[in-house]
């Protein structure tokens, strides 16, 4: 909390907003892409605060992969900012289950973004941080696009500390999830990413899993 | 002969060799650990401690052979030294000191040091790749198991056992002693009206609190798994 009265934090959210006006006024439909996770949470906020009723995009990754209770809650949390929510998911998580791979890789770009282009939806404000990883910092110093519209990264400066004095400086509610996750992990390295999924099989997630959403590994 | 046929003629010829169970106590089992205990599920299972055991013993080295891929089936019956209710082993979940969970990471990365030559590896995928390896991890220094047994096999097959846990043949819960008491009350499956393991659904009265939970060994088998009372929450049992 103290942290959101500093000037260093104060001068990244004004520089998020100065970003997010810019980018609207050259954009003629954005839409936002929104995880559920913490950052694309402060993306939101911010664009819904200076555009109201802005798009929001959310990709399902079935139920396999999130709790039906939590696909709920983020949703809840959407509707909240806005009241054009579209999810887009794939029947390929109901036949595959917990053996599907990287899906949202193959389907998004393949079947969602044609579809949003064809409605269109020229631009999207993505939470992409400079500091969440090497690839993501190149990704953002060379404005590499993965989709035909043009990307916006308002957050890329943010730390982890902006993310969270900013989430708790404008109480705004986030999926509990990271609660749980945080008090053994820290609000550092806490992430909400899909659960029990092979793809994050390399970052130990399924120990973690295992222990903390043990209700879920195994599910009808 | 196939890899299959070796390890099924194996396991059979030494399931002869082992004691059948006569006299079945109920009794508190207390393993002494030397380090943390890593945890990959909030319970370790008694019964599946107790069917590896028997499984190594039998096997011996070979044991370290099995296949990933292959599904055996080793089935102890008659020589499993815990006793069933109806199908239900009398084996608790663990019981430890402390819930806290703490977190250590640890990495798993191909080093050159030893590699002969020069030659291009792939870090990103297939056999070299690198790995994050997360423990979540308590740190008990008893943990405590109820069941019915023989308590003669089963002291004798505890003696085999290193470690307690994920991950024990990197020293997490290393067992430094146990200890078997035989008690008055069979708190194997039900203590003062409270589950002590995964109990199915189908043979209680009651139950508080349900979850899908493998019930009987080996608890990664899928087809184990049903809707089962949640350790720790209050159940009736069905009558006899």
């Amino acid at each position: 909390m103290n942290y959101s009265q500093l000037e260093e934090h104060k001068k990244r959210v004004e520089e998020a907003q100065a970003i997010i006006k810019k980018a609207l006024q050259t954009c003629r439909k954005p839409y936002v892409a929104f995880s559920g996770g913490k950052d694309s949470l402060c993306v939101l906020h911010l664009v819904s605060s200076i555009q109201r009723d802005v798009f929001v995009v959310h990709w399902d990754y079935g139920r396999y992969f999130i709790p039906r209770e939590l696909h709920e809650e983020i949703l809840e949390i959407a509707r909240g900012f806005s009241s054009n929510v579209m999810v887009f998911t794939s029947d390929r998580y109901e036949k595959e289950k917990r053996d599907a791979y990287n899906i949202w890789g193959k389907e998004f770009f393949e079947k969602v973004v044609p579809k949003l282009a064809e409605e269109g939806f020229d631009c999207v404000f993505l939470g992409l941080r400079k500091e969440e990883s090497s690839s993501r910092r190149i990704r953002i110093k060379n404005n590499i696009y993965i989709t035909p519209m043009k990307e916006f990264y308002p957050i890329a400066n943010w730390t982890w500390l902006d993310v969270w004095a900013y989430i708790v400086s404008n109480n705004i509610r986030y999926v509990s999830i990271y609660d749980r996750y945080a008090e053994i992990l820290g609000y550092n390295k806490v992430r909400f990413v899909t659960f029990f999924d092979p793809q994050f099989d390399k970052y130990g997630s399924e120990n973690v899993d295992g222990v903390l959403m043990w209700r879920f590994r195994n599910i009808k | 002969m196939s890899e299959r046929e070796y390890f099924v003629e194996k396991f059979l010829k030494g399931l002869e060799k082992l004691p059948t169970p006569k006299d079945f106590k109920p009794c508190k089992i207390t393993f002494f650990l030397s380090s943390p205990l890593s945890l990959t599920h909030p319970w370790v299972h008694f019964d599946g401690i107790v069917g590896y055991l028997q499984v190594r013993r039998i096997l011996g080295e070979d044991f370290f052979l099995l296949s990933k891929k292959t599904r055996y089936s080793f089935p102890l019956h008659e020589k499993f030294p815990l006793a069933y209710y109806k199908d239900i082993p009398c084996a608790s979940v663990s019981i430890l000191e402390s819930t806290q969970y703490k977190l250590e990471v640890m990495y798993k990365r191909f080093e050159d040091r030893w590699a002969g030559g020069k030659k291009k590896i792939y870090r990103g995928s297939g056999l070299f790749r690198d790995f994050m390896i997360q423990h979540l991890y308590v740190p008990t220094r008893t943990v405590i198991f109820y069941a019915r047994a023989d308590l003669e096999i089963l002291e004798d097959l505890l003696k085999d056992l290193i470690g307690l846990g994920d991950n024990w043949r990197i020293g997490w819960g290393a067992v430094r002693d146990f200890v078997i008491e035989e008690i008055k009350e069979d708190w194997s499956i039900v203590a003062n009206g409270r589950a002590m393991r995964p109990i199915p659904i189908r043979f209680l009265k009651s139950y508080e609190d349900s979850a899908l939970l493998a019930w009987k060994p080996p608890y990664w088998d899928l087809s184990n798994v049903e809707e089962c009372a949640v350790p720790g929450t209050r159940v009736e049992l069905k009558d006899e």
